[in-house]
């Protein structure tokens, strides 16, 4: 459980810091486009306003960009700090979509949060928790097309419970019925079975509720 | 440097455009396309004689989009750009065909030498 917590958080700061370099790489250009204009026009009139309006607002954009992605990585590497903890639903799914987020976009998929009204709270270990959710949503991934969208949503009304699915598109019947053959499901109730949670599976669409 | 046409690949749009545009004010044609489907529908079109082509990219990754380049249009040079510490992407790819591999943040200056040096490649092939 140890190694595979490590080997997890390998790939997660890997994503992230790929994503952040993304960021950097476009601040570099856009920083070197105000210089090479400013180069041109040195003996000229001025550099064009509009240009370098539009070049200052995509440096602002991914300045943001870059900020949410550390405090993001941030959160996640403190989920280590302890082994046992209170953890608030609502917050662990939305870390949890932000995390997914790359590998679903190479993908061509999308991973959002949805959260419940009332605080669910839960206590257990975070990473584990974060490590399970993944698996999880990687797991649906592997069955569904390119265009899905998967949803990450505590279930309000029924016990702490999260509830991982994909939305509905045509010829995935076929697909869903290989959940229980994939790899990942192995690992997913294994991850379950360390935090004593269940995992139950259904679908077409596919889904799997944790808890 | 010669004038030359240059397809730039990156699903970074914002990265690739403002990438374009600092080659184009060297006097590079460059086009773009952010996907790799989308970058051999271009390249079919327009021919161009350099590619420049990200390796991680949504869809079709780098390396099979470098491999339809190299089956179909073998004198098309292409220049593959990984990310840092991803050195195994670049040789990978030279074993596959690439003309080069750099490193992303790009440096400019790298880019328009290997982009020179790429384009007296395919004219000593075609001599």
């Amino acid at each position: 459980m140890e190694l595979e917590k490590v080997a997890f958080m390998g790939r997660i700061t890997a994503g992230v810091t790929h994503e952040i370099k993304n960021v950097l790489a476009i601040i570099k250009e856009s920083a070197g486009l105000m210089e090479d204009l400013i180069e041109i026009s040195k003996d000229q009139a001025p550099p064009p306003r509009e240009k370098f309006l539009r070049t200052l607002t995509r440096i602002t954009e991914q300045v943001r960009r870059g900020v949410d992605l550390a405090a993001n990585l941030n959160e996640f590497a403190h989920t280590s700090d302890d082994r046992v903890t209170g953890v608030d639903l609502n917050l662990a799914v939305a870390q949890s979509a932000l995390l997914s987020q790359r590998f679903a976009r190479l993908k061509g998929m999308t991973v959002n949060a949805e959260t419940c009204q009332k605080t669910v709270q839960m206590s257990t270990d975070p990473l584990a928790l974060q490590m399970l959710l993944f698996h999880a949503v990687e797991l649906i991934m592997g069955l569904v097309d390119v265009g899905s969208v998967i949803t990450l949503k505590p279930t309000c009304n029924n016990g702490n419970r999260v509830l991982i699915s994909a939305d509905a598109r045509p010829n995935e019947s076929r697909k869903t019925s290989k959940l229980a053959e994939s790899p990942l499901w192995e690992i997913v109730q294994s991850n379950a079975a360390e935090l004593n949670m269940g995992v139950e599976t259904g679908g077409p669409p596919p889904w799997i509720s944790i808890g | 440097m010669k004038a030359c046409n240059v397809l730039l690949v990156d699903d970074e749009e914002e990265f690739a455009s403002t990438l374009a545009e600092r080659l184009a004010l060297r006097g590079i044609h460059v086009r773009v396309a952010t996907s790799g489907e989308q970058a051999l529908a271009r390249i079919a079109e327009e021919k161009p004689q350099v590619v420049v082509l990200d390796v991680m990219m949504p869809g079709m990754s780098g390396h099979e989009v470098l491999r339809a380049i190299k089956s179909d249009y073998p004198r098309v040079q292409v220049i593959l750009v990984t990310g840092i510490g991803a050195t195994k992407d670049g040789i990978d790819g030279m074993k596959l065909g690439a003309y080069a591999f750099l490193m992303k943040p790009v440096e400019i200056d790298a880019l328009l030498k290997t982009i020179g040096d790429a384009l007296n490649k395919t004219e000593s092939e075609v001599d």
